[in-house]
């Protein structure tokens, strides 16, 4: 049936957007900054990846140390560059990210190019078919990562003492380093850990998407929009949003004439606005309290 | 006293330097060449182009300008370009990026011409962005020749604008070309359509619904549409899929879109004959990455154009002479994309009317861009040629149908 | 007063309107129009810098305005014959009409949600202009070439253009400035500080930001409109979110929250592509990248905050000019200097350093 295939492809694409929202509340999580150039360090790290698969390696050893390497390499960005700019006004944080953004685009066309590269698929195999509705592996892979991707940061950040410090660090840095906390070094674990997610993320999307500068591009909207609507503090709120967005957009496409496929875009963005203005927190954020 | 003081040099300054600016004359245009013939001299032919260099297209852009700069750089290295007068002259390529913004394609070509004097404008990249600089080349009388765009306005009507001309077959005919596959089959069909939402998309329809006129054959279903940007096509292959249409007009010009929409057709289990346009069709970068050469039963295209990476053409001479310039003049620009050729072409093209030009002015030019016609153009397929003279039509107006079979495509027999 | 400061800012107005004057008439068409671009892009900034900048709310919005602007200028005149007077105020009323509109939630909204809602504006714009094809040319564009020199002038048509585009964004300016440095700036940089001290204060943070909301997009629709007039072109690429995106950064990078650093904003987002290209064509996008990143590093406040410091230094401080309510951040701020965290008290001047002046 043709509105329960969308729903499956609204999963499917809503996952690929779940993963980069992923990583973007990880970031904002553990520092406090939206990172826009989230989606294009996820980029720079599958072309790592990719290398490393030319190169010899599997895939699954390749996407492990490009992972590590991710690690390393957000950390290095949040000291040599994101530090610089805690204490600024969101938007010249946000500002400085996109020049990152575009930082990492340039060096990425200047290292791999421009021309789309197939990258191997972690999970393969074919479609699943049942009664009438498809689903390829690759979709399926990414959704189950994902689910699993939320339950390991839960643990983390709720049951550690790491994440509480992280937790602790993104909401009060200051109380935080009267307290005693190396702020610092926990700042760059958090978007470290932030750039090993999107890695993983760009890993699992790339089979499908195919890898160039601009593959996550147009994703990065989206990813946004399901992290705030999420309430850019909850995993598992980003990824739920996600789904809920991929949803929704192939449901309005298809059945709301007025939305057609040229505004399918809108649909998310003022779903987004609306749970907002009835919910700030998001659909699953704490409620903040600012003390005056 | 120091006020005073103060205040005579605040005077002094503001003078000197009125004086000074209106001292200087209104400069009109620099560069090569002398007032009656801008952008020729003895030795050199300027002339000018800007492309997306930046931004999101800057890979076609990039090849766009690689293959120009590959041709022109050969002819160089030959000598250069022999003209009527007995000279033979070297050309001058200056290249600005407009980052795919018609207010830049604007002040590029301006700069072009008033700053660095060329001749002519040639082989810009865009519709919109050509069609911003359409005006201007008409107010300036500076040739804007061969607009890298398969957008109508550009040829249609040479009369309200003597400066412009397209190069390659319209959208239009490109989808009318395509409707052939599917009347061929002379009995009830129907079709499954997906667009790009925007002028080349809606040429394309136009140009398959005027093909399918009067024939059996009958769209169905919503048409759906895609934006460059969209993440996948998924959405709306499946809502062409329930239509259970016989044939899909993918008119697609995305390359990782057009993977997505055929992948998906294939996980669906959906099997119509597939339609592709001329810039989705390669076998390397769609057919085998989605699985359709070897899902699909029936798949129809059109080109003009020899495929580099088509292995029928792999020892044809002009395409091993378009590889290796491509090497050594423009080694960063990927000469797979279709706008690499395309630019190559152009500017064989356009050198075939620097050879045929009586004088040296920019009327001239344009006066042989007009008349040009020529069967031997590098790397246009067999068949294919330019004619120039065909009033109202762009100057490459013949596309060819292909069909898919044993790995590769060869000539429609419906064609 | 200081008079040294006032004697130098005096020379250098006087310099420049003269060379401004006289440009036009020894320059290319080239030339003239790029620096109305220059002055165009600039007002579309200082809009934005007058509801992100001073205001405090994020937007991703401006080009929506800008875009829609261009349209009203394009189709009024185009289509439907209007004279210039009455399409350029249909330029600045209808943007103004639809940023009050979208205020509506966007005063609700805080910061990321301020920040989705006002990218859509681009999103949904450009998708109805492709869609209205009929009446907005589609994604092809379209052509008005608007300004026509008078024939009294004697002028060329790139200098009318010019002198037209600088007067009217000149007013704009003045018009900004005056804004800004009265009871409407103190009143955002009231809100933008700290919202509840300001209804403490009797101002209200809705009303005003609506206000804001609507200037930006009264000043967007201008800077469209003047768009038009030195183009004589509109398409769906005046409207994309990567041009919001760019003004934004242009904002920032040329001074948030400052009359001179809008208009720096426009002679970079004119000029950083053009440097970039002769640098490198190809690697256009990693210049631009490291251009932000580096101008930011050094100066966060912008150049026009880093050109205000130098000039502090070398023309001794200004005079104050009126007096705020007393900064409780500012307070705060000097008690923490004081803590023993090394950490701490590093980023705590830092911060002092790029704190908002006006």
């Amino acid at each position: 049936m043709r509105a329960v295939q969308q729903v499956i492809d609204g999963l499917a694409t809503g996952s690929i957007y779940g993963a980069l929202a992923l990583a973007l509340v990880l970031a904002h999580r553990a520092t406090g900054v939206v990172n826009f150039a989230q989606g294009q360090m996820a980029v720079f790290s599958t072309f790592f990846a990719w290398s490393l698969v030319k190169a010899g390696l599997g895939v699954i050893p390749a996407v492990a140390v490009t992972v590590a390497a991710s690690l390393i390499l957000g950390a290095t960005v949040e000291r040599v560059v994101m530090r610089r700019f805690e204490r600024e006004s969101p938007m010249i944080t946000i500002v400085a990210t996109v020049g990152l953004l575009l930082l990492l685009n340039g060096m990425s066309s200047l290292i791999w190019g421009y021309d789309l590269k197939a990258f191997p698929p972690v999970f393969s195999g074919g479609t699943l078919r049942a009664g009438g509705a498809a689903v390829s592996i690759t979709a399926l892979g990414t959704f189950l990562v994902l689910v699993a991707a939320v339950l390991v940061l839960y643990a983390l950040m709720m049951r550690s003492r790491l994440g509480l410090a992280l937790r602790a660090v993104a909401d009060n840095p200051d109380s935080s380093a009267l307290s005693g906390l190396p702020v610092g070094y926990l700042l760059m674990v958090g978007w470290g850990l932030a750039a090993g997610l999107g890695a993983i993320a760009g890993c699992l999307v790339a089979p499908k998407l195919y890898l160039d500068p601009n593959m996550l591009a147009g994703v990065l909207v989206y990813a946004l929009a399901a992290a705030v609507l999420g309430g850019f503090d909850s995993p598992l709120g980003a990824v739920v949003a996600a789904w809920i967005i991929g949803v929704s957009e192939n449901l309005a496409a298809t059945y709301i004439d007025l939305i057609g496929n040229d505004l399918r875009i809108s649909v998310p963005l003022l779903l987004t606005v609306l749970v907002l203005l009835l919910r700030p927190q998001g659909l699953f954020g704490r409620r903040e309290v600012v003390r005056v | 006293m120091r006020q005073r003081n103060r205040y005579l040099v605040l005077v002094t300054v503001t003078a000197v330097l009125g004086v000074a600016l209106a001292g200087c004359g209104r400069d009109e245009g620099g560069g090569g060449g002398s007032q009656q013939t801008p952008g020729i001299t003895d030795t050199t032919i300027k002339i000018g182009i800007s492309v997306p260099l930046s931004g999101p297209v800057s890979d076609a852009g990039t090849a766009q300008l690689g293959g120009a700069k590959a041709f022109y750089e050969a002819i160089n290295a030959a000598g250069g370009v022999k003209m009527r007068d007995g000279k033979t002259r070297k050309i001058e390529l200056t290249s600005y990026d407009d980052g795919y913004e018609p207010g830049r394609s604007v002040q590029n070509f301006r700069r072009l011409v008033e700053q660095d004097g060329v001749l002519a404008v040639v082989g810009g990249l865009g519709t919109a962005q050509n069609a911003a600089v359409l005006p201007v080349a008409k107010e300036l009388s500076v040739p804007q020749a061969f607009v890298a765009s398969g957008a109508s306005l550009f040829s249609a009507n040479p009369s309200a604008n003597p400066w412009t001309i397209g190069w390659q077959p319209t959208y239009e005919a490109e989808g009318e070309a395509l409707a052939q596959a599917a009347v061929a089959l002379n009995r009830p069909v129907t079709v499954a359509v997906i667009r790009q939402n925007d002028d080349l998309g809606n040429a394309f329809l136009n140009g398959f619904t005027k093909g399918i006129q009067g024939s059996q054959v009958k769209t169905v279903g919503t048409i759906q549409t895609y934006e460059a940007a969209d993440t996948t096509v998924d959405s709306q292959i499946t809502n062409l899929a329930a239509t259970r249409a016989e044939v899909l007009l993918s008119a697609v010009a995305v390359v990782r879109l057009q993977i997505s929409a055929l992948t998906k057709a294939r996980e669906l289990g959906w099997k119509p004959a597939v339609l592709l346009p001329g810039f989705t069709q390669g076998f390397s970068t769609v057919l085998q990455p989605s699985g359709a050469d070897k899902y699909f039963d029936q798949i129809y295209t059109t080109g003009f154009v020899k495929v580099p990476s088509d292995p029928q053409w792999a020892s044809d001479p002009a395409v091993v002479e378009f590889g290796n310039r491509m090497k050594q003049y423009s080694p960063q620009a990927n000469a797979n994309l279709p706008n690499a050729v395309w630019g190559y072409a152009t500017a064989a093209t356009f050198v075939r009317a620097l050879e045929t030009m009586d004088g040296l002015t920019r009327q001239n030019l344009m006066d042989a861009v007009r008349k040009l016609k020529a069967d031997d153009i590098p790397m246009l397929l067999p068949g294919v040629g330019v004619d120039a003279s065909a009033a109202g039509k762009s100057p490459v107006n013949v596309t060819k149908l292909f069909k898919f079979a044993d790995g590769r495509y060869s000539l429609a027999p419906e064609s | 007063m200081n008079s040294r400061r006032r004697w130098f800012g005096a020379t250098a107005l006087a310099a420049g309107i003269i060379v401004l004057a006289m440009l036009p008439l020894n320059s290319t068409p080239y030339t003239n129009y790029q620096v109305a671009l220059v002055a165009t892009y600039a007002v579309a900034i200082l809009g934005l810098n007058l509801v992100s900048g001073y205001a405090g709310q994020i937007s991703l919005g401006q080009s929506a305005f800008f875009g829609l602007g261009g349209y009203c200028a394009a189709i009024a005149t185009v289509r439907a014959g209007w004279p210039q007077p009455a399409s350029f105020l249909l330029a600045c009323a209808l943007p103004a009409a639809v940023g009050l509109l979208v205020a509506i939630p966007a005063v609700r909204l805080r910061g990321h949600g301020l920040a989705i809602f006002t990218l859509a504006l681009p999103l949904i714009g450009v998708a109805l202009a492709k869609r209205f094809l009929d009446l907005t040319g589609g994604s092809e564009g379209l052509s008005a070439r608007i300004s026509r020199a008078p024939a009294w002038s004697g002028l060329d048509t790139d200098q009318w253009t010019y002198y037209v585009v600088l007067a009217i964004a000149g007013a704009l300016f003045l018009l900004g400035r005056n804004m800004v440095t009265g009871r409407l700036g103190r009143a955002l940089s009231t809100i933008r500080e700290n919202e509840v001290v300001a209804v403490s204060m009797g101002i209200s943070p809705q009303r005003y930001k609506a206000l804001a909301f609507a200037m930006a997009a009264a000043y967007g629709g201008a800077a469209g409109w003047l768009y038009v007039y030195t183009i004589g072109f509109i398409s769906p690429v005046e409207m994309e979110l990567l041009l919001s995106i760019n003004l934004l950064a242009m904002m920032i990078v040329g001074g948030m929250g400052s009359v001179l650093g809008s208009l720096l904003g426009g002679v970079l987002y004119v000029y950083i592509p053009i440097v970039a290209g002769t640098v490198d064509p190809v690697r256009t996008t990693l210049l631009y990248g490291a251009i932000l990143v580096l101008v930011l590093f050094f100066a966060p406040g912008g150049i026009a905050r880093a050109l205000h410091r130098a000039g502090d230094r070398l023309g001794g401080p200004r005079a104050g000019r009126g007096t705020g309510p007393p900064d409780p951040r500012a307070v705060a701020m000097a008690e923490q200097a004081a803590s023993p965290s090394p950490w701490l008290a590093r980023r705590v001047l830092r911060r002092a350093a790029t704190q908002p002046r006006r």
